[in-house]
């Protein structure tokens, strides 16, 4: 059997191969043709191809000497001051290897850089800006001190749209030889809410059961109910039906092995798009908050949830 | 390697004084100070220029040290700053002559960024080192109110940097394109200058990336202004009474939960002008406090997507009589306050420690027995003052009763 991983696997290696984002992309690519990269932030959701962009841009830049000019330092592993004294310097200040104009240094989750550590950042960004460009990855741009950012431009990476992440689903079913129907890409999209790493994690895992992939496959292997059973479930307490509801909530919590807290969530999420009066709305948002935080300070799932059930029926 | 392949704002670095734009009375009182050093030392042997990135700090003293024909030394955050490493380094630098006799600036650039843990003593020393400097020492330093630049400030001029008119960065703007044989239509500069808030270098290199990565599309600029970006989201945000709306605008706002709370706490009531609605509108700002506080206390971080819910949702939903208007928001002050609540604290302890001292009492007693009493003595009779300090060994008294006297 593979063992691969998908998400490596698959990973786009150049960036003409990135779905979405094109309006980043063109300019990345236009960049790269120039042979002119400036320092650059990268800012947006996970799995929203930023790692995999800064790769593929250094690949198609360095090509053979993709190895020996590119580095990628995790900040959230080793956020210190130190760490830029040290490692991030050093790297910078090496000329880069083969014809390559200058090496590349990704900074991964540089918002969890400490601030400390940001400042040491600064200078070392233009002393060697000659031999090193650095690309800042990160989830809120806002998290960056405002000095590193007036030396970076600024990239926003969106959420990916369902159709972007539809085509890659069936193109990377295909090659894998995976029978992966509509309802299915619907469960896996319903799931991953944009991320397409955690798309491809969750058709990768549904897949190796063997079976053909389905919305049951999918929804049973990431431990979720079917939205469509937590929609009825909710819409039977709110006509006071209870009986029914319970009896749905029994049975994704015992036959299904959906847990609480994931009910919750999954709860939380079709109130949020539902069509009840908005301050009828906050108020069962705040008791479905106080439920999520009663059961992770180790209350009683099921009795949580029947109440939060109960008063949706008020 | 080639000077073509620098990103911009490198290439283009002022070389000399007449390429530097704005600023221009406090380049000439910092050009006039660095020249008095030929004639003698001046009283005051360093200098502080405080202001925001990109204004021309670090550029104004690599052009002056070209033009004044001096050797320029830097030391920035990038080395490590602790007390040992500034009183061999940089003490040297500073307490040595040159070889060929030429006076030479001591850079220290960023001190607001000296690291607490890892530049343990570092202003001590740097103070030192101005005490014993037979060169002029130039400080740079975004933040104002770092408490790290409290003690430097006391020894040194302070200069101030202010941002950049849009004119002068529009100057520049214009001469690069220019050099690089690109036509770009003014517009666009022009909102390249508007965006970068007085950024100069911020605005170089947004230039660079439209010049080499292709026009960008309407209003497609992306902004680095964080407060521009909050004041932005915040107006979308109550422009909708509507709950999927709100959450939308606040997910795609690139804006964090923390200053997102404090914004929101300190502009709400410019929306929320019925009693019935700040209170539901602030209910729901606190529901989002109270659910942080619990993600905090746990690290329980799944909780943080209701923070978002009562933090959009919630705040949007509360308008409902109102008319949605637009309305300048101001920058939270809470910060500003707890920072200026805490030293006047400390000014406080300090006298009430000598008090305690003296008169043989616990702090705390101290401040509730005899702190009162004499304030209550100088307020009948002013003149006692000089005696108390006297007696208590401080400088000026902060005994003015900040209780009553407001």
């Amino acid at each position: 059997m593979d063992v691969d991983l998908w998400t490596e696997k698959y990973r786009p290696q150049t960036l003409n191969d990135i779905i979405g984002q094109e309006p980043v992309v063109d300019r990345l690519v236009r960049f790269v043709k120039a042979k002119a990269v400036p320092h650059c932030l990268f800012a947006g959701p996970p799995g929203t191809s930023k790692t995999t962009a800064v790769m593929a841009m250094a690949r198609d830049l360095f090509g053979d000497s993709f190895d020996s000019n590119f580095m990628e330092l995790n900040a959230s592993d080793e956020r210190g001051i130190d760490v830029v004294r040290n490692q991030i310097k050093n790297f910078a200040r090496a000329m880069p290897a083969g014809d390559a104009p200058f090496r590349i240094l990704a900074l991964d989750e540089a918002d969890h850089l400490t601030s400390d550590a940001q400042h040491a950042l600064r200078r070392t960004m233009e002393s060697y800006a000659a031999s090193c460009r650095m690309i800042l990855l990160c989830n809120y741009s806002s998290r960056i001190i405002p000095p590193i950012q007036s030396r970076c431009v600024i990239f926003k990476f969106a959420r990916l749209s369902d159709e972007a992440m539809l085509g890659r689903l069936k193109y990377i079913a295909k090659a894998e030889g995976v029978q992966l129907g509509t309802k299915g890409i619907d469960a896996i999209l319903y799931l991953s809410k944009g991320d397409m790493r955690a798309a491809i994690n969750l058709l990768q895992a549904s897949a190796s059961t063997g079976e053909k992939v389905t919305d049951d496959v999918i929804y049973a292997i990431s431990g979720r109910a079917d939205p469509e059973r937590i929609r009825s479930m909710l819409s039977a307490s709110r006509e006071k039906r209870y009986h029914e509801a319970l009896d749905i909530l029994k049975d994704l919590t015992y036959h299904q092995g959906v847990s609480p807290v994931d009910l919750v969530q999954q709860i939380h999420r079709e109130v949020l798009s539902s069509e009840l009066p908005e301050q009828r709305k906050m108020n069962v948002l705040e008791r479905t908050a106080e439920a999520e935080f009663r059961i992770s300070e180790g209350a009683d799932g099921e009795i949580q949830l029947t109440a939060l059930l109960a008063f949706m029926g008020l | 390697m080639s000077r073509e392949s620098l990103p911009w704002p490198e290439r283009y670095r002022p070389r000399s004084l007449e390429q530097l734009v704005g600023n221009t009375d406090t380049i000439r009182t910092l050009r006039e100070w660095i020249s008095s050093w030929r004639r003698e030392i001046p009283k005051k042997k360093a200098i502080l220029l405080i202001g925001p990135p990109g204004v021309g700090k670090t550029a104004s003293i690599g052009a002056l040290s070209h033009d004044l024909d001096m050797e320029l030394v830097e030391f920035n955050a990038s080395d490590k700053r602790n007390k040992g490493s500034i009183e061999t380094t940089v003490w040297i630098a500073a307490t040595q002559q040159t070889l060929d006799g030429r006076l030479r600036i001591i850079m220290l650039d960023e001190v607001d960024g000296l690291s607490g843990t890892s530049d343990r003593g570092g202003v001590g020393a740097i103070l030192n080192v101005i005490a014993e400097s037979v060169h002029p020492i130039v400080m740079t330093a975004n933040n104002p109110s770092s408490p790290r630049l409290k003690d430097l400030r006391k020894n040194s001029l302070v200069l101030v940097f202010e941002p950049l008119e849009p004119s002068n960065v529009m100057g520049v703007l214009k001469r690069i394109a220019d050099s690089q044989d690109a036509l770009v239509k003014d517009k666009i500069l022009e909102e390249i200058a508007e965006r970068s808030a007085g950024d100069l270098r911020a605005a170089i290199s947004d230039l660079e990336a439209i010049l080499r990565g292709g026009f960008p599309l309407e209003g497609e600029l992306p902004s680095r202004d964080i407060k521009r970006n909050v004041k932005e989201a915040l107006s979308r945000l109550f422009m909708t009474t509507d709950s999927v709306a709100a959450r939308r605008v606040v997910s795609e706002a690139d804006v964090d939960h923390e200053s997102l709370l404090l914004w929101l706490e300190q502009n709400v009531h410019l929306h929320l002008r019925s009693t019935k609605e700040l209170e539901m509108g602030f209910e729901a700002l606190s529901l989002g406090d109270l659910t942080l506080g619990r993600i905090m206390r746990k690290q329980n971080w799944k909780l943080l997507s209701y923070v978002y819910d009562f933090l959009s949702a919630g705040v949007a939903t509360s308008r409902q009589e109102s008319p949605f208007r637009h309305v300048d928001y101001t920058e939270p002050n809470w910060p500003l306050m707890v920072w200026q609540g805490n030293r006047k604290r400390e000014k406080k302890t300090q006298i009430l420690t000598k008090l305690a001292k003296f008169t043989g009492v616990s702090v705390r007693r101290g401040a509730r027995t005899h702190q009162d009493t004499i304030e209550r003595i100088l307020e009948r009779e002013p003149k006692l003052k000089g005696a108390f300090t006297s007696w208590l060994g401080i400088k000026s008294v902060a005994f003015d009763r900040s209780r009553s006297a407001r």
